[in-house]
């Protein structure tokens, strides 16, 4: 989890991903953020998130990210 | 050119990039995938290094262009009947290289380069409007869909034609009708108007036009103050618009309101 922070806050230093569960409802990630975080959630977690997975729903909170990348890895 | 009937298909076509380095433009979501398959508009081009997804423009004669290419990915010969458009996001403020140069050699032009200026109100209670109304001129959402012709035909003029969003009269209409565009109004006649679109608690501002008679009377001004204004009211307390760079009247008119540059750039490219 402290690794995917570090990534999320690499990308969007400004937003505070340790609060904030609402990252794409409330417009804080938009789909340029998500393609970038992808892009690095790829490499970091050695998984290939598809079309499928880009819900708004798995990237509203680093906790939603991170059960995410969770899920793929066990597949 | 070939037809992607499922997004099982779209997401089998893109997993040989799986393990791979590679770039893409596509910043499309999963539900915007969705409509696409459902209207028929989502095609793709794939070959061993590449993969090009192209979709079809409902209104207007020209391709949006995705690709995804490996790093490896050599010279391809791309052939097409309409202009091919694409839009390169990156962060700022320089292009990346690799892609740029990929993309000329396949024959595509680099075209418009915007950034995206953002304000957040988030902290704010009430926002005091910063002008006030002029003598004469009058603020208001637009209702009279009998404008639309106005509307369409300034967005026509003042916006380029394949990146500038236009919109056709009845796409005007609609947005009438949902109470998304405000029009400044000098002695009853249309001064400029300001179309804006709410997504996931931000608001966009997709085309501001003050008619070329109206210029230099602050109409601008008038349209963003009121504008935010109007929205904060409802609760929005995001607000984000792409500015051309190199517009410095919009800049410095945005930067008085707040606005900031929050470092995404986004080049679009054509190949006619």
């Amino acid at each position: 989890m402290e690794e995917l922070l570090k990534v999320l806050q690499e990308i969007r230093p400004d937003i505070d991903f340790k609060t904030e569960q609402n990252l794409v409802d409330d417009g804080l990630l938009d789909s340029f953020d998500i393609v970038s975080i992808v892009s690095e959630l790829n490499d970091l977690f050695e998984i290939s998130i598809r079309v499928t997975e880009l819900r708004p729903e798995n990237f509203n909170s680093a906790e939603a990210i991170y059960k995410m990348c969770k899920e793929l890895q066990a597949k | 050119m070939k037809k992607i009937e499922s997004k099982i298909q779209l997401d089998e076509l893109i997993a040989k990039f799986d393990g791979q380095k590679y770039k893409t433009n596509c910043f499309l979501l999963g539900s915007d995938f969705d409509n696409l398959i459902l209207k028929s508009r989502l095609f793709y081009i794939s070959e061993e290094s590449v993969l090009f997804l192209i979709v079809k423009n409902e209104h207007f004669e020209f391709l949006n262009f995705y690709y995804y290419i490996k790093e490896n990915a050599g010279f391809f010969d791309l052939k097409n009947d309409l202009p091919l458009v694409l839009e390169l996001p990156f962060r700022g403020p320089n292009p990346p290289e690799f892609e740029i140069e990929f993309l000329r050699k396949i024959g595509f032009k680099e075209h418009i380069l915007r950034y995206l200026m953002g304000l957040n109100l988030r902290l704010i209670e009430e926002y005091s409007e910063k002008n006030v109304h002029l003598n004469g001129s009058r603020i208001e959402v637009i209702t009279q869909t009998e404008l639309s012709e106005s509307i369409e035909e300034g967005i026509k003029n003042a916006f380029d034609y394949y990146t500038g969003d236009q919109l056709t009269k009845d796409q005007v209409e609609d947005c009438i009708k949902n109470g998304l565009i405000l029009g400044v109004f000098k002695n009853s006649e249309l001064a400029g108007f300001l179309r804006f679109y709410i997504k996931n608690n931000v608001s966009w501002i997709g085309h501001i036009v003050v008619f070329r008679e109206f210029s230099g009377f602050g109409f601008g001004n008038l349209l963003v103050d009121y504008y935010l204004n109007y929205n904060l009211i409802k609760g929005i307390k995001t607000f984000n618009h792409w500015v051309v760079r190199d517009n410095i009247v919009a800049e410095k008119m945005y930067n008085k309101f707040g606005f900031k540059n929050l470092n995404k750039y986004s080049l679009s490219l054509i190949k006619h």
